[in-house]
């Protein structure tokens, strides 16, 4: 979905799009929300969120391990001794379980999950509904 | 009179000659049929061009399509790791860590996000 949204309202100045995780699937996927963190440490979340979306379920890497994220991480060379660290140190999980109960305080039981303007989006149904309510926002700017 | 008859019997070799001739023509003419009908009933009717440039155009537009992914999905492989690499973001969206687009945008889009 972010890639529309960056097309249509990100790019032309209507809206920012943040991603915030909500790792609620397991282990994998709070190392991933952990790895990408060690990523941003670096300068690299958005490379790393993108690489992420992507590779996870990629056949040629080996699902959300380790290994993978060691991968995605030397992909974008970024420093393998700070990120392996980062990584072993376990530096942002307390980050990713405080971002998962904000989460939920808020009322996000599963994922995706859009809020506009900090409001959470519920009861749509298309990406057109989805359009349709940020573009009433704009328009009410 | 019984001189000219050969000459009107020769008359009527040639013009039977000449019909068979024409004869030829009109079975070459049964040969044009089906083509001027094949030209014309395309115009005619909207389902056979529609039939046509769906049998012909994803024709030629499939094997290239393959051999324009196939090679690039292999490249890419080959080049990176088999890792997938994200379209490349447009370099005029301002990044502010984990946000993107300009801070003074009105609306503000949040996704909660599992990377599984």
């Amino acid at each position: 979905m972010a890639p529309i949204i960056e097309q249509l309202y990100v790019e032309p100045g209507i809206a920012t799009f943040e991603f915030r995780d909500f790792a609620f699937l397991g282990d994998g996927s709070v190392m991933a929300a952990e790895a990408n963190r060690c990523a941003a440490d670096q300068g690299k979340f958005w490379e790393y969120h993108d690489l992420l979306m992507l590779n996870l379920d990629n056949p040629a890497l080996n699902g959300a391990t380790r290994e993978t994220f060691d991968a995605l991480a030397e992909h974008l060379d970024l420093d393998m001794a700070a990120f392996g660290q980062c990584m072993d140190d376990r530096v942002h999980q307390a980050d990713v379980e405080q971002s998962r109960a904000d989460a939920s305080a808020r009322g996000v039981s599963g994922t995706p999950t859009i809020a506009l303007n900090e409001e959470i989006v519920t009861g749509i149904q298309t990406y057109g509904e989805l359009f349709d309510m940020i573009e009433e926002l704009a328009n009410q700017q | 009179m019984l001189r000219r008859i050969p000459t009107l019997l020769a008359l009527l070799v040639i013009a039977s000659m000449i019909l068979a001739a024409c004869g030829g023509d009109d079975d070459d003419g049964a040969d044009d049929t089906p083509a001027t009908a094949t030209a014309t009933s395309p115009a005619s009717g909207n389902a056979e061009p529609t039939a046509t440039e769906a049998e012909t155009a994803p024709t030629p537009t499939e094997p290239a399509g393959d051999d324009a992914t196939q090679p690039d999905a292999s490249d890419d492989a080959a080049s990176t790791g088999g890792i997938i690499e994200p379209p490349e973001r447009a370099a005029s969206i301002p990044v502010n860590g984990r946000v993107l687009g300009d801070p003074n945008a009105p609306v503000a889009i949040i996704e909660y996000g599992d990377f599984q």
